[in-house]
């Protein structure tokens, strides 16, 4: 290039440079450190904390009703890297309680004590306390939060028994409560005792079409939680209604055939010794029938699994023993599926199981018109059910004790 | 002309043209649209019938055209209807692709500010992506289509990557029963479907452009066969994650389903913004064409070089851009535009063929 050229390249080369340096960046960045990492939220029935007490007597006050105490969890930076045990045992996350009127309105008080306020594209759980649950419908709880872009729809919804603010508060400092409670749901294949996770994206529709659905309940004791059975939500007025036991809930899994994996402990008819079956798979065909307006079920449970424990007497390699613990399952299975279906029916009258889904789908002209009144048929319904067990394998071992 | 020195185009690159033309607002969209008026799984159904309707629709269009070798409708319009009325026509479809522009620079605008730039004034987005799309528009129609050609793969791919990632959350119940309830909400739901395929008019002008005017029709019919098998893999995938009870309340159903799955561990966790990113690319890639097919609308109306249009477009697009007060208003104008739409390019055409073949009958 001669030098000409270069002289007439220049100020364009120079201003293209200025054009650079000015125009690129990011308009209304934040920095990383300067935002509130929130991972979790929990909803109480409204009661303001000491301090808030004490702010307002200070004159810190607004005019509110004190309806609900939203508790935030946020991740305190420095201290947070991927498993972030500090030394002394000291809290890797805070938990910030506000209380007021509306979800939205006491998330910005935020901002008035605290340097970071909330940001919430990292929100794993929303724990929401049985007696909010059981006073307002979930309509308007979820309004929120499922309107607000910066909450994920893939964030988990569950139901604490009890102050929900505990659920986000162990003693183990290991990890932090939000991701540890996301953490249990994952372990169905483990326990058919957990019921499927429920995200905001799947609440959606359950709220949308004023259907009964479940979710999972935690409780807590002394800085310790466990997930114990599932809330009922009642479709029409959106609220909690009461509660599924654990072996309720896992008779539930079992009907609408979402199990990966669980036990089924039952006592041998004669001489009363524990048996334990391991179920490694479970189909369930649902077929609902019409017949003269009348609703009825025939569900079809087809497990596969393995002998995990037997406490009674018995040959293992002989497959006549295999069909005395199929039958042993089979009549423990029964005995609690009656007594949920015995609980929905006549107690909640609710259909918990989600059997609704399949009457849309094969009767869907019948299903407009029972759609607004279907719990109500769901309690009159028949419901017949078929399982059958196998035994496919029983471990490496039996144990054969010479006499 | 100015136009006659612009290389022709292959049948390939007008399928480039139309496809890219099409896709847009709809891929966010057409699943709550639709879903809306149909309310049971079957929107794929209607999304199937829409798409007929515009290629019979296209079909007619690239009849008209082909009745006048080498000249856009602009121009022949004029020979339909005579020199005052064609003109007017030309005005009201060169309204009809500034307000196109608009909408498609406005929707931009709205997705950006409620997910990805917050405190990003919408003038500002909106202002950058007008220069960006212009600096396209003066290299002419050759340059478009070769920036379409590059788009479009990328497209496709990015994709059916993410419609194969919401398998994680897919369950097939919520696409059953299929006609449930018979074709009547099917049928109801056409309307809004058939809005989503606006874009095939451009046949309208590029046929003028074709090496091979000939193969017009199997462009039209592959052109719109593309976005229709998109859109319904769309409806497919996010109303088997979010069913139709859910799909009805969300603003944008599609951004919701790619939010609502996340990939722990994987390079990346959260896929959305590739979602975003495609989705701009045919916002701009549709924004683009309303903006050179409007200047077009001027330039040969009243037989005058492009360039200067382009530049007096510029504000003219951006204004009414900036028009609706609210999300709803926008929402509304899109509809507007559609269903504007639907009157100038289904019905019109066949009305202005069938002039044109009494008059060519006559002379």
């Amino acid at each position: 290039m001669s030098w000409d050229k270069v002289k007439k390249r220049a100020p364009k080369f120079l201003i293209m440079l200025a054009v650079l340096v000015v125009i690129t960046g990011c308009w209304s960045r934040r920095e990383i450190e300067d935002l509130g990492m929130t991972i979790g939220a929990a909803v109480d029935i409204g009661e303001e904390t000491k301090i808030e007490e004490a702010f307002e007597e200070q004159g810190g006050d607004y005019e509110k009703r004190n309806v609900l105490t939203l508790t935030y969890q946020v991740v305190l930076p420095g201290q947070s890297g991927g498993l972030a045990v500090t030394g002394g045992g000291r809290k890797n996350y805070k938990n910030i309680s506000v209380t007021g009127d509306s979800f939205y309105e006491v998330t910005r008080e935020i901002p008035l004590m605290r340097g970071r306020p909330i940001f919430g594209q990292h929100y794993k759980v929303i724990v929401i306390s049985d007696k909010v649950a059981q006073q307002v419908s979930m309509k308007h709880l979820f309004d929120f939060f499922i309107r607000e872009q910066e909450f994920r729809p893939s964030c988990l919804v569950l139901i604490c028994k009890g102050e929900a603010k505990q659920a986000l508060d162990h003693k183990d400092k290991s990890d932090f409560p939000s991701t540890r409670l996301l953490a249990m749901t994952n372990n169905q294949y483990r326990s058919s005792r957990i019921l499927p996770p429920v995200s905001l994206s799947k609440l959606l529709p359950e709220i949308n079409s004023s259907s009964t659905f479940l979710l999972q309940n935690v409780i807590t004791a002394d800085g310790e939680i466990k997930f114990a059975g599932a809330a009922v939500i009642y479709g029409k007025t959106g609220k909690l209604i009461g509660f599924l036991k654990e072996e309720e809930l896992e008779a539930v899994n079992w009907l609408s055939g979402k199990v990966e994996g669980g036990v089924v402990k039952s006592y041998d008819e004669d001489t009363g010794q524990t048996i334990v079956y391991e179920l490694t798979s479970l189909k369930t065909k649902i077929r609902p029938h019409l017949n003269k307006g009348r609703i009825s079920f025939d569900i079809e449970m087809d497990s596969e699994g393995r002998l995990g424990e037997r406490w009674n007497e018995g040959d293992d390699f002989d497959s006549h023993s295999m069909k005395q613990i199929e039958k042993n399952t089979i009549r423990q299975m029964s005995k609690r599926i009656d007594e949920l279906l015995n609980k929905a029916q006549k107690e909640y009258r609710a259909d918990v199981i989600g059997l609704s889904e399949y009457v849309r789908i094969y009767y869907p002209r019948t299903w407009e018109k029972i759609k607004s009144n279907w719990d109500d048929v769901f309690a009159e319904a028949e419901i017949r059910y078929q399982i059958k067990a196998k035994v496919k394998e029983f471990g490496t071992t039996s144990i054969k004790v010479q006499e | 002309m100015k136009f006659n020195n612009q290389e022709s185009l292959t049948t390939q690159q007008t399928v480039m043209i139309i496809t890219n033309f099409i896709l847009g607002i709809g891929i966010l969209t057409l699943p709550r649209a639709a879903a809306e008026k149909v309310k049971t799984p079957d929107i794929w159904l209607s999304i199937i019938i829409g798409g007929l309707i515009a290629m019979l629709a296209g079909v007619v269009i690239v009849k008209l055209s082909q009745q006048f070798p080498k000249k856009t409708f602009y121009e022949y319009s004029q020979d339909i209807l005579g020199k005052w009325l064609g003109c007017l026509l030309n005005l009201i479809v060169v309204g009809y692709f500034v307000a196109m522009s608009s909408v498609m620079l406005r929707a931009m605008a709205e997705v950006n500010i409620l997910f990805l730039l917050e405190g990003t004034p919408r003038w500002a987005m909106i202002i950058a992506f007008m220069w960006v799309g212009f600096y396209l528009v003066i290299g002419g129609l050759s340059a478009i289509t070769r920036l379409f050609q590059l788009i479009f793969p990328i497209t496709v791919i990015i994709f059916f990557m993410i419609a194969g990632m919401s398998l994680k959350v897919f369950d097939i119940n919520h696409l059953r029963p299929v006609l449930g309830l018979g074709l009547g909400p099917v049928l109801k739901g056409v309307q809004s479907t058939a809005l989503s395929f606006g874009g095939f008019e451009i046949m309208l002008f590029l046929v003028a452009f074709m090496r091979d005017p000939k193969k017009a029709n199997k462009a039209v019919l592959f052109g719109i066969g593309i976005p229709v098998i998109i859109y319904v893999t769309t409806a497919l995938m996010v109303i088997g994650a979010l069913s139709v009870d859910g799909v009805i309340s969300l603003t944008w159903p599609t951004i919701t389903l790619i939010k609502s799955i996340e990939f722990p561990g994987i390079f990346f966790e959260r896929y959305e913004s590739l979602l975003l990113v495609i989705w701009m690319m045919e916002i701009f890639t549709t924004f683009v064409i309303t903006h050179y097919t409007a200047a077009m609308g001027f330039a040969q109306s009243f037989k005058k070089e492009l360039r200067p249009f382009l530049y007096f477009l510029m504000p003219v697009i951006y204004i009414v851009a900036l028009l609706p007060v609210d999300i709803n208003e926008l929402f509304a104008l899109s509809n507007g535009v559609g269903n504007a739409g639907l009157v100038l390019f289904v019905f019109l055409p066949i009305v202005l063929l069938g002039i044109a073949k009494l008059r060519g009958g006559r002379t």
